[in-house]
């Protein structure tokens, strides 16, 4: 009896798979980077002073087109007879862009846009445009734009209108 | 009288031994065995998330994911996107991959150890899901995706490592 319980163990045995080596490691390269985070800050814009329009005629518009980073417009269009002449002094003769000014991850480029106009007065309505449609972190962009009035609009100073800029690494 | 006792002696002792012409027999066992290759793994390529943006203050953190499948893009959230495809190229960013050999059809298991990522960022790396079986020629391709994430607290830079793979039979 003890010499045939032997025998079966010894069966059993020898079916189960030799598994000398049942598992393996191996080291896996990771890479990644963490870049900074990309900010923006913008200073105010002033349009130049526009006539509206008498009443039935067409909207009138003063555009300032900005460029090269700087808090000077680039140029002044009016549209219609929205030209008040000279006898205005200040910046609002001329206006001043808006200057966005980014830090982030050095030499990196990003989209800008700009949208989202809230806040001006009744009859008017306000275009913004930025200098690109690209920019590079660390150099100043502009934004200007265009102001048109109704003959309805209330003259008057006015404050309060906004717009959006906003920049996203590209 | 000496030799009767003797004699009557004897005789006694051998009838007491059983009888053995037919006390032992022979069987033979047929034996099968099975004896399976080693389980061995390698790295191909590198788990590699790329670039990504880490949060402005205040904000929450960043994060880019990569599925453990071949080809997996990267899914960026809460704006940690840098842009860019240059940077996001397969060269730069993709699951890693490695190879597994051993016995064909047999099912194995796999564990990823951690990550130890520096500070304000998070790594940790995923397999497959389900069990993986060595395919007819005793091989198998395993992805390694997982997720990369960033808290204001982290520095901008480069990150490598490793991260063992441990791949068993089960």
């Amino acid at each position: 009896m003890k010499k045939f319980l032997a025998t079966a163990a010894l069966v059993a045995f020898s079916t189960t798979p030799v598994l000398a080596d049942d598992n393996d490691s191996a080291a896996m390269g990771v890479s990644g980077a963490i870049v900074a985070a990309l900010e923006l800050t913008v200073t105010d814009m002033t349009l130049p002073t526009v006539v509206k329009p008498a009443a039935g005629e067409a909207d009138n518009s003063v555009t300032i087109a900005c460029a090269a980073g700087a808090a000077a417009p680039d140029s002044k269009t009016y549209g219609g007879d929205s030209d008040p002449g000279t006898n205005v002094t200040g910046d609002a003769l001329n206006g001043v862009c808006g200057v966005g000014s980014t830090t982030g991850e050095a030499g990196y480029t990003f989209d800008i846009v700009a949208d989202t106009v809230s806040g001006f007065p009744a009859d008017t309505s306000f275009l913004p445009a930025c200098e690109a449609a690209t920019g590079t972190v660390g150099t100043d962009f502009a934004c200007g734009g265009t102001l048109t009035v109704t003959a309805d609009a209330a003259t008057g100073a006015f404050t309060g209108g906004t717009f959006n800029v906003t920049v996203t690494y590209n | 009288m000496r030799l009767t006792l003797i004699g009557a002696s004897f005789a006694t002792l051998v009838a007491t031994v059983p009888a053995l012409a037919d006390n032992s027999g022979t069987g033979t066992v047929t034996v099968g065995g099975n004896v399976v290759a080693a389980l061995t793994i390698s790295a191909e390529d590198d788990l590699r998330f790329g670039e990504l943006v880490k949060p402005s203050t205040g904000e929450s953190a960043t994060s880019v994911t990569l599925a453990a499948v071949s080809g997996a893009g990267p899914t960026y959230t809460n704006g940690g996107d840098p842009g860019d495809s240059n940077r996001s190229a397969a060269a730069n960013i993709g699951p890693g991959r490695m190879t597994v050999e051993g016995e064909p059809n047999f099912n194995f298991g796999i564990a990823i150890a951690g990550f130890i990522a520096p500070a304000g960022v998070t790594i940790t790396a995923v397999g497959p899901t389900g069990g993986e079986t060595l395919d007819g020629a005793g091989e198998a391709e395993l992805f390694i995706g997982g997720t990369m994430s960033a808290t204001t607290a982290a520095a901008t830079g480069v990150i490598t490592g490793t991260i063992n793979v441990t791949v068993q039979y089960n």
